[in-house]
């Protein structure tokens, strides 16, 4: 008797579930929704927000939902699982240094294709050229739409510049040393270089300063030219004494490390800005927003330092742009070409660069924002944009494009662990590193063999 | 006489095993038939443009000095992680036994880290030996001078993970021994006191061999611990640095993998790790387990 009962009552559940199923919803009415995955937390991630509001909030069509799915290495890992198991996501945020590894994936559909296919033409020289020519390939097509993008830049105390009689922030390094030097006289306990370690280092001091002093990071225009480039930095002179100087100033004290712990290297160098405790700190023009906030000293900022044996070319940008995946529906694409189109309007470009510090992409949008007066308001604002506009275009001005970089980054990052505990020289960190790198570079080679 | 359950026919067995069997071919088999296919070929960072290569990834491993060095990390870190987990493990439990009063406090206290995830273990312990933060380093630092720095100095950071690592499994261990340790006859006990045996006597002698089953057993539990399900812990607090030295075989199986998104390697790796473990296992059964006298 109970087992008839418990049978039926089984039965009765197996047969109300249809019922209570995925109810068909009248689709035609509404928003195509458009997914895109992204790597920016904090306030960043609170701009790209407001980014995504605007434009749901501009048009009824559409609906972009953004959702952070960690840093950019946990980022792309999620969108390559996705991708593997059929479901990638529309929009992905990726930067710089997966150019080569997105271009080569045959995963992507590039850019320029969905905007050309709704009929939107990229005139590349509405862009910032560095801007543009980090995500665009051989054949002159951009892959992604560059979202965010900036470049170093310096911040100084300026009441520490002040007290030690220091009238206007260094040009070169060595006059960096020597202004150091002063403010450690006037001002006693003051550190002098907040240095960041880690992965700041690899795009401050080796990536931008190759690319700032014209020398090659690596052969083949920095890996634009083939994947057969080389990676050569720790043969050029001008670097190994720049990152000597560097070791030295931290022996000597006139520099000095974030934190104790390499885990906080970075946020404990921008902490010790911020709080004062630091004359000079290098880092990305986008930090402007921390720091206007944040600061508890009168601050300034001007161009990155250069080697005072060289004049300076342009510098790099870091960032990252949206890559679309391939494997969607048309109307899908025609909204992801809507909101390339939005992203590249000149009141969006002036609203982000204005919330973030991250430079306008567009030349309209720079020119928008001078006409407003900003610059004249924010004078550091634009700093980075003149940076990177300035000088020439050159091969070695190129942003690396080399497989697998942020390998190449954290090989170069060991080697480095090893010269800052006091390990090896100099030159043997760098040989080490470029060795290890030189191999991960190979070794994408060879992954993608007979692809370009 | 041993009682057995016994099920007329094969049918409803079967089908009460189905779930678990189903499991174990989802989220075992599969994945290793993977990781097994993926180690014989190299591919790009999504996996595509697949090309066999057979042996290749795997005799590259032994060329690459940063491989070997993650092979002798390994190493040292499980056996100071297995040597540390069970000998503290091994003391609270003594102590633990000779406890009246209270005992069931201090057990269930002495218990709980094991329901800590590998990866929260490994953050409460950065937090306390943070240099910039931490309690402990605190200590370390100001009142024992040590000048302690796991982001630069390869010992400090090898310590670290040593002592998070063992933390956590120590609770294993501790039920496993408290266990091992009520089962030895109150007869053998009452013996040695009446021959005068002292505590330590009574413990190297006496204890020991007769738990000689559950230390066996907790060694190899122990060092698979160690090999393989550390990584939440490692990627926490040093996140395999510095230089190297504290990224073990499974961290570098994550690193070339997710972040330097060398499929193939990683997969090698994987293969050569789970071999490892399973030789170290079946040496443990064939050498050690001779020494063993179960009652």
């Amino acid at each position: 008797m109970r087992r008839m009962m418990l049978a039926a009552a089984a039965a009765a559940a197996l047969g109300a579930m249809p019922a209570i199923g995925v109810s068909p919803a009248a689709a035609a009415d509404q928003p195509v929704k458009i997914t895109w995955w992204h790597a920016m937390s904090g306030q960043l991630g609170q701009s790209l927000d407001d980014v995504v509001a605007k434009f749901n909030a501009s048009q009824a069509k559409y609906r972009v939902e953004a959702v952070n799915k960690g840093n950019y290495v946990a980022t792309l890992n999620a969108a390559i699982a996705a991708y593997r198991a059929g479901e990638p996501p529309h929009l992905l945020q990726n930067n710089e240094s997966g150019v080569l590894t997105m271009m080569l994936s045959g995963a992507i559909v590039p850019a320029h294709d969905i905007l050309a296919k709704h009929g939107i033409k990229v005139e590349v020289n509405a862009y910032l050229r560095p801007v543009i020519d980090t995500y665009t390939d051989r054949e002159g097509k951009l892959l992604a739409m560059p979202f965010n993008s900036s470049t170093p830049i310096l911040y100084f105390n300026k009441e520490m510049l002040d007290k030690a009689g220091i009238a206007a922030p260094p040009a070169t390094w060595q006059e960096m040393e020597a202004q150091i030097r002063k403010v450690k006289a006037a001002v006693p306990g003051a550190c002098g270089y907040s240095f960041p370690g880690g992965s700041s280092t690899a795009w401050v001091e080796f990536e931008n300063f190759s690319v700032y002093h014209d020398i090659p990071y690596a052969t083949k225009a920095n890996g634009t030219g083939g994947l057969d480039a080389e990676i050569v930095y720790n043969k050029q002179p001008l670097l190994v004494g720049h990152i000597s100087r560097l070791k030295r100033w931290l022996d000597e004290g006139l520099a000095t490390f974030g934190a104790a712990d390499k885990a906080t290297w970075a946020s404990g160098a921008r902490n010790n800005f911020l709080e004062g405790k630091c004359a000079f700190w290098a880092d990305s023009t986008a930090w402007h927003g921390t720091v206007e906030q944040g600061a508890k000293m009168k601050w300034g900022a001007g161009p990155l330092p250069y080697d005072a044996a060289k004049k300076p070319n342009r510098s790099m940008i870091g960032g990252a742009a949206l890559y679309s995946f391939k494997g969607h529906k048309p109307e899908e694409y025609a909204g992801i070409a809507e909101f390339f189109r939005f992203l590249t309007s000149a009141d969006l470009q002036v609203s982000f660069h204005k919330a973030t510090g991250y430079v306008p992409i567009t030349v309209a949008a720079w020119e928008k924002a001078k006409a407003e007066g900003y610059y004249k308001e924010k004078p550091t604002r634009e700093i980075a944009v003149l940076q990177l506009l300035q000088g020439a275009g050159t091969d070695n001005a190129r942003c690396m494009r080399l497989g697998n970089f942020e390998n190449v980054r954290a090989a170069q990052d060991e080697e480095l662990d090893k010269l800052w505990a006091g390990k090896v020289t100099v030159q043997q960190a760098l040989d080490e590193g470029v060795r290890k790198a030189n191999e991960i570079v190979r070794r994408f080679a060879e992954q993608n063999r007979g692809k370009i | 006489m041993i009682k057995r359950a016994a099920f007329r026919g094969q049918l409803l067995p079967l089908l009460l095993l189905a779930p678990q069997l189903l499991i174990l071919a989802w989220f075992f088999f599969w994945p290793s038939a993977q990781a097994l296919w993926q180690s014989l070929h190299i591919s790009d960072a999504f996996g595509g443009g697949a090309r066999f290569v057979g042996a290749d990834n795997f005799t590259r491993l032994w060329a690459e000095p940063a491989y070997l060095l993650a092979m002798q990390v390994s190493f040292l870190f499980s056996a100071l992680t297995a040597a540390l987990a069970m000998g503290m493990g091994l003391i609270f439990a003594i102590l633990a036994d000779r406890v009246v009063r209270g005992s069931v406090l201090y057990r269930t206290l002495l218990i709980w880290p094991y329901a800590v995830a590998p990866a929260v273990a490994g953050a409460l312990w950065l937090f306390l030996f943070h240099p910039t933060i931490g309690i402990a380093a605190w200590l370390l630092n100001e009142r024992l001078g040590l000048g302690w720095d796991p982001a630069l100095n390869t010992a400090h950071g090898m310590a670290l993970v040593v002592f998070a690592a063992a933390w956590k499994q120590l609770s294993y261990n501790f039920v496993f021994f408290l266990a091992g340790l009520a089962a030895v006859p109150r007869s053998v006990i009452e013996a040695a006191a009446v021959d005068g045996a002292g505590p330590v006597r009574h413990v190297v002698t006496i204890v020991l061999p007769l738990l000689s089953p559950t230390t066996f057993f907790l060694a190899v539990v122990n060092i698979v611990y160690a090999f393989i399900d550390t990584f939440g812990v490692i990627h926490t607090t040093t996140g395999g640095g510095p230089a190297g030295f504290t990224t073990t075989l499974v961290y570098k199986v994550y690193r070339d993998g997710f972040v330097g998104l060398d499929l193939g390697a990683s997969a090698a790796q994987s293969v050569v790790l789970m071999l490892i473990v399973v030789v170290l296992t079946v040496l443990q059964f064939r050498f050690i387990e001779r020494k063993v006298s179960y009652a």
